[in-house]
């Protein structure tokens, strides 16, 4: 079993129950989209780590919908909610989110899963879906497309209100709490390049670390004054 | 994003280092962004 992945689903979930909470206490959409993102994040590692033990085709759909497909996007969404102040821009937006994601669903429930003889769980899912899962053109265009607009919005985001705080000198504790967020979401968002680099152990390890500093960087970026 | 709260005194290594994080981190997000991009990378490897 890869224990990296399955700390890694633990600290997703109490992330997960963190922003729930404050959520159910304070309302605020972003916290809503954050949770969601969150979520999605523990069930992409959980069903990494169901793969590292043995293959169930379910599991493998379930790490590539939550995990490759739509995180970045659902957390980028909960950045987009707190920032964005145009009316009317961040609910066609979410709505556009809950579109794309119900297709996401449908185009990797209808997808083959071909061939699994050769399948080794002690090696990453990562490194041997693309010759077990029968992705179409759509699913690799949402992927990216998902991916771009999560990362560029959570990570953009969290850099941007962060040289703001840091320009204005306000609210140390959010500028601080807004790097550790960027920095942690840049970590999953490379984990393929550190597969495909060789450096195997550095992929769960980095979604390890990557959820950890984002954990970190909410908490302290809600922390009282 | 509020500018409202308290304020800080950054220490002269806190000038230096804070610009320095922003652009390394901005560099990776834009290195990422190519990535994703180019070779169809999804999160957690996908």
């Amino acid at each position: 079993m890869n224990l990296i992945s399955a700390l890694a689903t633990v600290v997703a979930f109490i992330f997960t129950g963190a922003v729930w909470a404050r959520y159910r206490r304070r309302g605020g959409r972003h916290l809503l989209y954050w949770s969601i993102g969150a979520l999605l994040f523990g069930v992409g590692t959980l069903a990494e780590t169901v793969l590292s033990v043995s293959f169930h085709p379910a599991a493998l759909k379930a790490w590539y919908l939550s995990g490759a497909m739509l995180t970045a996007a659902w957390l980028g969404q909960g950045t987009v909610a707190l920032l964005v102040r145009r009316r009317g821009v961040t609910p066609a937006l979410t709505w556009a989110l809950v579109v794309v994601s119900l297709l996401a669903v449908g185009l990797l429930v209808a997808a083959p899963v071909m061939g699994t003889v050769g399948y080794d769980v002690s090696q990453p899912v990562s490194s041997q879906y693309r010759e077990i899962l029968g992705s179409s053109g759509a699913v690799v265009a949402l992927t990216i497309v998902l991916n771009i607009y999560g990362t560029i919005t959570l990570v953009g985001g969290a850099l941007y209100s962060a040289y703001l705080f840091w320009r204005k000198q306000v609210l140390l504790n959010r500028m601080v709490g807004n790097l550790l967020i960027a920095g942690g979401a840049l970590m999953p968002a490379t984990a393929g390049s550190f597969l495909r680099a060789g450096l195997v152990d550095w992929h769960s390890l980095s979604e390890l670390v990557g959820v950890a500093l984002m954990f970190l960087g909410y908490v302290q970026a809600v922390r009282g004054k | 994003m509020s500018g409202e709260g308290p304020r800080f005194k950054p220490s002269r290594g806190t000038k230096v280092l804070v610009p320095v994080v922003l652009v390394i981190l901005g560099v990776g997000l834009l290195a990422v962004l190519a990535l994703v991009g180019a070779a169809a990378l999804g999160w957690l490897g996908g």
